[in-house]
């Protein structure tokens, strides 16, 4: 270390987000961003305004079940007679909670435990990391069986479970990046002159960490969103008379054969929100790659 | 395709066209084969959705449904006919004195193994069933059995403890079915995967989960009207196919001839299918809810008699069996002789039920627990309950549990309200109502101790007259209808489902078949 300098010259670069401007403008550009934007936004809107359908989504009719597409109820009625696109409109309001909840405990648990371990390394990098290797180890849906299997079925445990097999991914990604931020000549500046340590982590490392996780969150939202249907469909997330997308979809699959519409528009919703997020990701890392100049710089 | 060293490809091509000619002429062959044979009819292929875990009757398990595969390997002394009368089989004649009831065996009967069947075998299989070493399932209906003697070769005696008017019944089913004594001695544990009885059929063997293949006796001692031996089947296959829509599938493409059973969702739509018979015999699947009269709200009885008008069967019919189904109201089919129909089935008044729920002290949005196995169309039918109930003012929790959990939860009592279903009728009213009403039975999930209920049902089992059973029986229902136990919801329509070219099937009292006279083809 051969660096001499005050704090007040400490040539911090630029946070990755700074470039927000540029980054939003090919965004905007991008086809693949509008169009997942627009999917997430109207998925969005969609979920806002279902309290006003939640009376149709549940009223159940016996003498109209397993109409097809029609006048009366656009999408269909399913085997209670309750209206389709009323439970849909349900169901994405349990895919919102999904990505806003179980993936935003995740991203806070797993961005701390991430920053923690990559920062602090030594024993309690190794101790975090075995944990996380174990949790790992698991294929994703056994994982949150397991967690289901242990505090019981219900959207909330359901959520729960999704944020536990999210969270080790999360932390993982967020630690490699810290393994080669903290090596910067800035990182050791900061600590040579004295910055605590918190502030390190939380004002220098993570704005640099923001961009890939951004991309890397976004990716796991649509896993999040998988498993959230995996679980509703083996009956294990959302409990009847809510309905989920995932517990529609099996539901359906008694009547496929004679009322299709029950599993395939619910299925075409999960595949919808799942697309646009893995797009979503794609466009969000070119555009942030294309502006990355300081990083690119000192690379 | 790889060929093989030393063969041309159109040598293979020569093979194939004459391999594909001889499969073509042993398909004609069997056709017309089956007349001119006088007695082979070519080989039934079942789909059969319930395999069996043993088919030593003494062992098998309660579900009825095994009788099914029993039947082809085994008789008993007598047998029931559809309309409750016992006829003749491999007794002769029979005679009741008292508490003594005396066989007179038919002759020249042997066992599949080649061991004669006489006096000595009958007894020794009766008194296998009642032996507490057999452990045998079916020993609590025999257990009224003091002693059984052999009087001579041909001639048997039962002495019970006192009058059972049952017994004959009994005996017809798995209690009476006669085993090879050297087959399950020689066997051992293994008897039930290797029946040797005296049936029209002989196993030939049995793959699990896969399929069962039984062949003609030829030695059978039944004969037809004509005097033609019996059976007229060659050989039958039993495909162990769980999957509904591949049970349909295989009988409207012919893969298989014959069904146990089809959800009505799937039969429904077999009906326009010419090559297809539905034959109704009355079998009933009936759904009911036990309520759990060990916990408040359901511990009183006005709670219990508003939730009797809390909910909509006829929803329940049309969702759960495609409207093929009936309304009665207890587990008594339309058809059943100590059926009243008289009884009515409580009406379907949402606003009044919660009316008479908040009369009674029951609050809105009073959770209840509601426990359902998880199979089609039982969640179905819970969920259309929970909005019923709702309709009333109370939340319902739904608990789907795979079956040993479903149990166990509705034999611990830790529910308000259980959906089940059972298979009628059985083959006596005592079978039908006294695992659910008796306060010992077995089945009393609803946690029922009404020492009037339990008069009325003793009553019914003992008499031996069937003008004073109807009557007995009739107050069973009455009583449980009154105080509101059970909720008894619709019966589906459960027909015998099979190709139209096979004819000749026979039925037990509850639908379960006898293959000996079945034929395929005109």
């Amino acid at each position: 270390m051969t660096l001499d300098l005050t704090p007040a010259e400490t040539p911090v670069p630029a946070a990755a987000g700074t470039p927000g401007r540029p980054v939003l403008r090919a965004l905007l550009r991008d086809r693949r961003a509008l169009f997942s934007g627009l999917v997430l936004v109207a998925t969005i809107v969609v979920a806002a305004v279902s309290p006003l359908l939640h009376a149709a989504a549940t009223a159940v009719a016996p003498d109209r079940r397993l109409r097809g597409p029609g006048a009366d109820h656009l999408l269909g009625t399913d085997e209670l007679g309750r209206d389709v696109l009323a439970r849909m409109v349900q169901g994405a309001w349990v895919t919102v909670q999904t990505a806003a909840v179980a993936v935003g405990l995740a991203l806070v648990i797993g961005t701390l435990i991430g920053l923690l371990a990559g920062y602090a390394g030594g024993w309690a990098d190794s101790l975090l990391m075995r944990v996380i290797d174990g949790l790992l180890a698991f294929p994703l849906l056994v994982l949150a069986l397991a967690v289901v299997a242990a505090l019981g079925p219900g959207l909330r445990n359901a959520l729960i479970a999704i944020a536990v097999i999210v969270t080790p991914r999360i932390a993982r990604v967020v630690r490699g990046e810290v393994l080669s931020l903290r090596t910067r000549e800035w990182v050791a500046a900061a600590r040579i002159v004295g910055v605590p340590r918190r502030t390190i982590l939380l004002r220098h490392l993570l704005p640099h960490l923001a961009g890939s996780l951004l991309v890397f969150t976004a990716l796991q939202a649509s896993t999040a969103i998988m498993a959230e249907a995996a679980l509703s469909f083996l009956g294990l997330g959302v409990q009847p008379p809510q309905p989920s997308w995932g517990a529609m979809v099996s539901a359906g699959t008694e009547h496929l054969d004679t009322t299709w519409a029950l599993s395939v528009f619910p299925g075409l919703a999960i595949l919808l929100v799942i697309v646009a997020f893995n797009l979503l990701a794609d466009a969000l890392r070119d555009a942030l790659d294309a502006h990355r100049p300081q990083l690119r710089a000192t690379a | 395709m790889s060929v093989p060293p030393g063969m041309s490809r159109r040598a293979i091509l020569g093979l194939t066209a004459s391999a594909l000619a001889a499969t073509a002429l042993t398909a004609c062959g069997g056709d017309s084969g089956g007349s001119s044979a006088g007695s082979g009819q070519g080989t039934l292929t079942i789909g059969f959705d319930n395999e069996p875990v043993s088919l030593d009757p003494a062992l098998s398990s309660a579900i009825s449904s095994d009788r099914n595969l029993l039947n082809l390997f085994y008789e008993g002394l007598v047998r029931q006919e559809k309309d409750g009368t016992i006829v003749p089989a491999l007794a002769e004649s029979w005679k009741v004195d008292g508490s003594a009831l005396t066989f007179t065996l038919r002759t020249g009967v042997t066992f599949h193994d080649g061991s004669p069947f006489d006096a000595d075998a009958a007894a020794w299989n009766l008194k296998r069933v009642i032996d507490p070493a057999t452990r045998s399932t079916k020993a609590g209906t025999l257990s009224t059995i003091a002693s059984v003697t052999v009087l001579d070769p041909r001639t048997v005696r039962i002495q019970t403890k006192s009058p059972d008017p049952l017994l004959l019944t009994q005996l017809s089913y798995e209690p009476g079915m006669m085993v090879s004594r050297k087959a399950a001695s020689a066997a051992g544990k293994d008897f039930g995967r290797g029946p040797v009885g005296t049936g029209p059929f002989v196993l030939e063997r049995w793959i699990a989960k896969s399929q069962l293949v039984a062949k003609r006796n030829p030695g059978y001692w039944r004969k037809d009207a004509a005097g033609q031996a019996l059976p007229r089947l060659d050989k039958v296959v039993v495909r162990f196919i769980t999957e509904p829509k591949t049970l349909r599938a295989e009988l409207s493409t012919g893969g298989v001839q014959l069904l146990r059973a089809l959800p009505p969702e799937e039969y429904t739509q077999l009906k326009d299918n010419a090559q297809v018979r539905l034959e109704d015999l009355g079998v009933r699947r009936s759904y009911y809810l036990a309520v759990n009269s060990t916990r408040a709200p359901f511990d009183k009885l006005a709670p219990r008699r508003a939730l009797a008008g809390a909910i909509d069967r006829d929803g329940v019919g049309q969702t759960a069996a495609s409207g093929e189904y009936d309304l009665t109201a207890t587990f008594a089919t339309k058809a059943d002789w100590f059926a009243d129909p008289t009884l009515p089935v409580p009406a379907f008044d949402a606003a009044k039920a919660g009316a008479a729920f908040a009369a009674a002290g029951v609050g809105a949005g009073t959770p209840l627990k509601l426990v359902v196995r998880n199979r089609p169309p039982d969640p179905t039918i819970a969920q259309l309950i929970q909005a019923n109930l709702r309709a009333a003012g109370l939340e319902v929790t739904i608990e789907a549990l795979q079956l040993e959990s479903y149990l166990d939860t509705l034999k611990k009592g830790d529910f308000d309200l259980g959906l089940g279903v059972i298979d009628v009728p059985r083959y006596d009213p005592s079978l039908t109502f006294d695992p659910y009403l008796s306060s010992t039975g077995p089945n009393n999930f609803s946690k029922i101790k009404d020492p009037e209920l339990d008069k009325v049902l003793a009553a019914g089992r003992a008499a031996p007259d069937r003008k004073v059973r109807t009557e007995a029986y009739t107050d069973v229902q009455r009583r449980v209808l009154d105080q509101s136990h059970l909720v008894f919801l619709h019966q589906a329509r459960s027909p015998v489902i099979h190709r139209s070219d096979l004819s000749g099937l026979a039925f037990d009292l509850d639908g379960q078949w006898r293959l000996h006279e079945a034929r395929l083809g005109r």
